[in-house]
């Protein structure tokens, strides 16, 4: 998790010889996929979707989730929950003070979440990552 | 103000967070080879399984009860540390982490502890799925104190010990022995002077304690009395030497073997140096024999020390290093049941001095490919780039057999959720 940066070599500083470069006053750090997707590193987590219960939020199977745990679930967020033991990812609906379980997929059905149920928001995507080759 | 923060049974709650079936079940995680119990849930506590405890003796309560085990996994833990100790940092202007699950953090001039301890608690729970317990004082060996009741004895996970009559009154309720860096000789030693409790120490002159128990010993009362002598210490230091060893799996006799296993703690331990930005002067190699199994067969200590012509954290110097060295102390007449290698007189990268005849061109290049090795395996596992030396048939490699998924630092090892 932690990004270690290593230093130029033991003892060595680079001496070069000719013009400097034309482009060296406006030299930036490159994009850093990272930075981009990842707001708080020390509560992200990533998993791999497994099915097809949210397609038409466009996770596929085999996606990777980026699962950011320091934000508090709100009505309509993509999360992760538990739910009698096993991890699964759906959109979070909050009716009148009734969760419910939707998934993204005409051929899954909603789930209203009881008292009794063993469930627990785990954690509430922010990006799903799809490789294409 | 100092509080402490503890993770409670660290290793078992790291395996928890990703294996919600585990959670208010007995768990316990076992040491390196499957050995020792070194971890346990507070479910495998109340079954009498003792930290420590041989996992063989305990066979039948596992069987018995369902208990959980797991073979340690350093890197998941080592990356739940660093996400609980930076939730930790975040929140206070100073932290000494203190170990891979304990934290001081500087509490001066807060207008509320408890609630900020009380919040921080909850914002590490909910981040990171870790549970800790936190205790404040006015002194770091108060602080231990109260995080002991914070674990024990408060539902909140948080205590604040204050004022002078209630840490008089958990002061004599604490056996000696629990107080921080007295062990339990050492608490045998203190009872023949009819020191039982904590509250019975502070109550003895400064002289008699620093006669038997030396200056740290005094330090240590003074505080349990209120007074800081032990201060943070934030400066991150850099570690004098690495040591990377292992008890083998199996027996190990073979010269091929043991360099096999010699290189690799090399490479680790360059890794490692890399890491820190820093580079060694000295490898030393060390080989065991185990004197308690084979009493018929020689029983043999070797060790060997090699100075580096020029400090470095260069992988394929330490491995020729270490391997040169197994030759001079090998011998075939022994079965071997340890072996290590340690790095020693470390020095800043950036101080490093070269020597004349060190060519410039060829370190640049060496230290480009260490720099690749070290991205490619941060990324897809330890040592899944290697040297052929370090060889893939690992008949000295670690009984791991109930390891978890390294859930947090391999790609191919995430958490897969049910979409």
């Amino acid at each position: 998790m932690t990004r270690v940066e290593v230093s130029a070599g033991p003892g060595i500083s680079s001496i070069s010889a000719g013009f400097p470069s034309p482009a060296e006053d406006f030299t930036e750090l490159s994009i850093s996929l990272d930075k981009h997707l990842i707001q708080n590193p020390a509560a992200t987590f990533m998993a791999y979707a497994n099915g097809n219960s949210m397609v038409r939020a466009g996770i596929y199977h085999g996606d990777i989730l980026i699962i950011d745990r320091s934000l508090d679930a709100r009505d309509g967020d993509i999360i992760i929950a538990i739910l009698h033991g096993e991890f699964t990812v759906k959109q979070l609906s909050i009716i009148n003070g009734t969760l419910f379980l939707i998934p993204q997929n005409p051929q899954y059905s909603s789930l209203e979440i009881s008292a009794e149920m063993d469930f627990e928001v785990w954690g509430v995507v922010t990006s799903s990552i799809r490789k294409h080759r | 103000m100092i509080a402490l923060a503890d993770c409670n049974n660290f290793y078992a709650s790291c395996e928890r967070v990703f294996n919600p079936m585990i959670r208010n079940k007995p768990v316990v995680v076992l040491s390196n080879n499957d050995g020792c119990v070194i971890a346990r849930s507070n479910e495998a506590k109340v079954l009498g399984i003792q930290m420590g405890a041989p996992a063989f003796k305990n066979r039948h309560i596992f069987k018995k009860y369902g208990v959980y085990i797991f073979s340690t996994n350093f890197a998941l833990y080592g990356d739940f540390s660093s996400r609980v100790m930076s939730v930790l940092a975040e929140a206070v202007p100073q932290i000494e982490i203190y170990s891979i699950d304990e934290a001081f953090m500087d509490y001066s001039g807060l207008p509320e502890p408890m609630e900020h301890a009380l919040g921080l608690r909850n914002k590490v729970m909910q981040w990171t799925g870790i549970p800790t317990s936190i205790g404040i004082a006015e002194t770091k060996t108060l602080a231990k104190v109260a995080n002991r009741i914070a674990k024990k004895e408060v539902q909140s996970g948080v205590f604040w010990l204050h004022c002078p009559d209630m840490i008089r009154d958990y002061l004599k309720r604490l056996p000696v022995s629990k107080l921080w860096g007295i062990g339990r000789r050492y608490a045998e030693k203190l009872e023949l002077y009819r020191i039982q409790t904590a509250y019975d120490l502070t109550q003895r002159s400064d002289s008699w304690i620093q006669q038997h128990m030396s200056i740290v010993g005094l330090k240590m009362v003074q505080e349990l009395r209120g007074i800081p002598c032990f201060e943070l210490e934030t400066a991150w230091q850099r570690k004098k030497s690495i040591c990377t060893s292992r008890t083998f799996g199996e027996e190990v006799r073979h010269f091929s073997q043991l360099a096999q296993a010699l290189s690799t703690y090399s490479a680790m331990c360059g890794a490692k140096l890399r890491k820190q930005g820093s580079c060694a002067g000295m490898v030393t190699i060390f080989i065991h024999t185990n004197p308690f199994k084979y009493q018929y067969r020689a029983n043999y200590k070797g060790i060997r020390k090699i100075r580096l012509k020029t400090p470095t954290n260069d992988s394929l110097e330490i491995v020729s290093a270490a391997v040169s060295a197994l030759r001079s102390i090998y011998r075939s007449d022994c079965i071997y049941k340890k072996a290590g290698v340690i790095v020693s007189d470390i020095v800043p990268q950036s101080q490093v001095q070269l020597s004349f005849f060190d060519d410039i061109g060829d370190i640049k290049k060496r230290h480009r490919l260490m720099q690749a090795m070290d991205t490619v395996n941060d990324s897809y596992g330890k040592m899944k780039v290697r040297f052929a030396i370090n060889g893939f048939e690992r008949k000295w490699k670690l009984k791991q057999e109930r390891l978890s998924p390294c859930y947090t630092t391999h790609m191919n090892e995430l958490l897969q959720v049910i979409a």
